[in-house]
């Protein structure tokens, strides 16, 4: 299993619990619990979907909100990563779609990390080596750089399926789109890319 | 030629529907094919996976953010539109208030022009024509002042038309005879509104500046002077001579940061490196701006007697956002200091770091030679 296939809920659990009782899953469940278990993965979801600049921070705390309000509608019949996965995807969604009003309101372009301790925790937990964080990040700039270049509903489908691992069907029903729609857009995108990505290249060379 | 979309009242061109019939394949990832097919992909693919999975929430921050959810169950965004809100309503109220005052207060000016009668003598009129921030008009001419005018310095009496033009149009009208002069004496607002008469100004004590307005001007004529000297005239002796007597005035001005930043221009300019470095040792130096270039212009001079020292203004610059420039100095200094206290590994990384960075930086020959008599030295 891909990296990023490992990273995905919605490929790694079915949408039956494991227990097979949804009412259960979601008894043995409380907000702190979940939040204990899955903090750190909707921050890693948040930042695959949002890029190096969203303010993780922010939306865990707001992934969390939405948790605890409709925390009793959840009834257990899907997992609780593909619900968080679901919910941190939305969130992320329109927190990027109200990204020009937020720059233009307080002045922070793409409501950027305020960074508190992160680069200190990611150094001291994940990196040993300052030389590898940099050029991991330079990477990461980049490539979020270029996805940034090609337009919102392709970009969705390429982090998706590139960078999630996930299938075609399952982008379908976290997107809403239908399946052909999904393979067109991944298509076009893939070209998109590629031509920024060529863009990208040549302005580095210069 | 366009195609009908089963029943959704869209159409599309012949192009689109043929990308439809051929684009609607799955898709092999790019990490997951195999390399030394289109290069292109290959090397997007090799950026995706330096790019990495990205990194968890962190213990800290896990724990802050719990905290905040415990704290705060109100997302920042609605807060933030929460304020937006609230501040339109408190702008749009106070829009309408202040229209409402603006009306009550020019429309009664009306009558008053137009009736003869109606003079501003009353204290009534007056408010309507000058408004609720001027006290009534006095009756004028022969009782005593109570209280002294300052004398006009010349800005003022510079200012003093702009005022009595800005806001005495409609009194000039209202009341030809009752002018402003006497207001403007009543009023306690003097000079600025109207300046008085050199007649006037002759009996009265100039009032005294406040000594801290003093004091600032005279920190500001010091510091202006040796500014001068040093920017305009490049006389780094004379600014330095005015610098020593601004700090015997002032040893604590509001002003002295920028004096020792000056003092420190000087000092380097006159090549007195080593009283640059001890000034700049006493100064506490902020992440950004004049101040990381202060910091490298430290690191830079301490690197010639220690190295130690320099390593740690060097390290913190290129830990810090910074400019290209100022991070191209600080990596070569990096290394330079590495190379020094024995460590060629971590030269060796900065150096490469530094042409991968500014492969025609000022200090590039230089890396590339060290780079390439280490290679041969293993």
């Amino acid at each position: 299993m891909s990296q990023a296939e490992a990273m995905s809920p919605v490929r790694q659990h079915s949408s039956v619990p494991a227990d097979g009782s949804p009412s259960a899953a979601a008894a043995s469940l409380d907000v702190k619990t979940i939040y204990g278990r899955h903090a750190d993965d909707v921050a890693r979801w948040a930042r695959r979907f949002g890029g190096p600049r969203i303010d993780v921070e922010d939306i865990v705390h707001e992934v969390f909100l939405v948790v605890q309000r409709r925390f009793h509608e959840w009834r257990g019949d899907a997992q609780v990563t593909t619900w968080l996965y679901e919910i941190t995807f939305r969130v992320v969604r329109d927190r990027r779609a109200r990204g020009w009003w937020r720059s233009w309101s307080t002045g922070v372009i793409g409501g950027e990390s305020s960074g508190h301790g992160s680069d200190l925790a990611e150094l001291a937990v994940d990196q040993p080596d300052a030389l590898d964080l940099l050029q991991r990040r330079e990477a990461t700039a980049a490539l979020y750089g270029i996805l940034d270049g090609i337009g919102e509903k392709y970009r969705t489908v390429i982090i998706l399926f590139e960078l999630e691992g996930l299938s075609g069907e399952e982008i379908a029903a976290l997107t809403g789109i239908s399946l052909p729609n999904v393979w067109v857009r991944l298509h076009r995108a893939r070209q998109k890319v590629l031509k920024c990505y060529l863009a990208w290249e040549a302005r580095e060379r210069r | 030629m366009l195609l009908g979309l089963g029943g959704t009242g869209k159409t599309m061109s012949s192009n689109q529907a043929r990308e439809r019939a051929t684009n609607v394949a799955p898709v092999e990832r790019w990490l997951a094919r195999p390399a030394g097919g289109d290069k292109t992909e290959d090397r997007l693919a090799s950026l995706i996976r330096t790019a990495g999975p990205p990194a968890g929430l962190g213990a800290v921050a896990r724990a802050r953010v719990w905290s905040r959810l415990r704290r705060r169950p109100t997302s920042r965004a609605r807060i933030a539109r929460l304020r937006w809100s609230v501040a339109l309503s408190v702008l749009l109220t106070s829009g309408v208030v202040l229209g409402a005052l603006s009306a009550r207060r020019w429309w009664p000016a009306k009558p008053a022009r137009t009736v003869p009668g109606l003079t501003p003598a009353t204290p009534h009129a007056a408010r309507g024509v000058r408004g609720p921030v001027q006290p009534p008009l006095q009756p004028p001419v022969d009782e005593p002042v109570p209280e002294a005018a300052p004398p006009a310095p010349p800005a003022r009496a510079r200012a003093a038309p702009h005022a009595s033009q800005a806001r005495g149009g409609i009194v000039a009208e209202a009341e030809p005879a009752a002018r402003a002069e006497p207001a403007a004496r009543t009023t306690g607002r003097g000079p600025e509104a109207i300046s008085p008469s050199p007649s006037e100004s002759a009996g009265l004590e100039p009032a005294a500046p406040s000594s801290g307005a003093s004091a600032l001007s005279g920190e500001t004529s010091l510091l202006g002077e040796a500014l001068l000297r040093l920017r305009q005239k490049r006389d780094a002796r004379g600014a330095l001579a005015t610098l020593d007597e601004y700090r015997a005035r002032y040893p604590n001005g509001t002003l002295t940061r920028e004096a020792e930043t000056a003092r420190i221009d000087a000092l380097l300019l006159l090549g007195r490196n080593d009283e640059a470095l001890a000034e700049l040792g006493a100064l506490t130096l902020q992440p950004v701006g004049r101040d990381q270039e202060l910091r490298l212009i430290r690191g830079e001079l301490a690197a010639a007697t220690d190295c130690k020292r320099a390593f740690v203004d060097f390290d913190r610059i290129l830990n810090e956002q910074a400019t290209a420039a100022v991070l191209e100095r600080a990596l070569h200094g990096r290394a330079a200091c590495r190379r020094r206290m024995g460590d060629e590994t971590g030269a060796t990384r900065d150096l490469t770091e530094y042409l991968r960075r500014f492969p025609a930086g000022r200090f590039a020959p230089e890396a590339r030679r060290t780079l390439e008599a280490r290679r041969e030295d293993l």
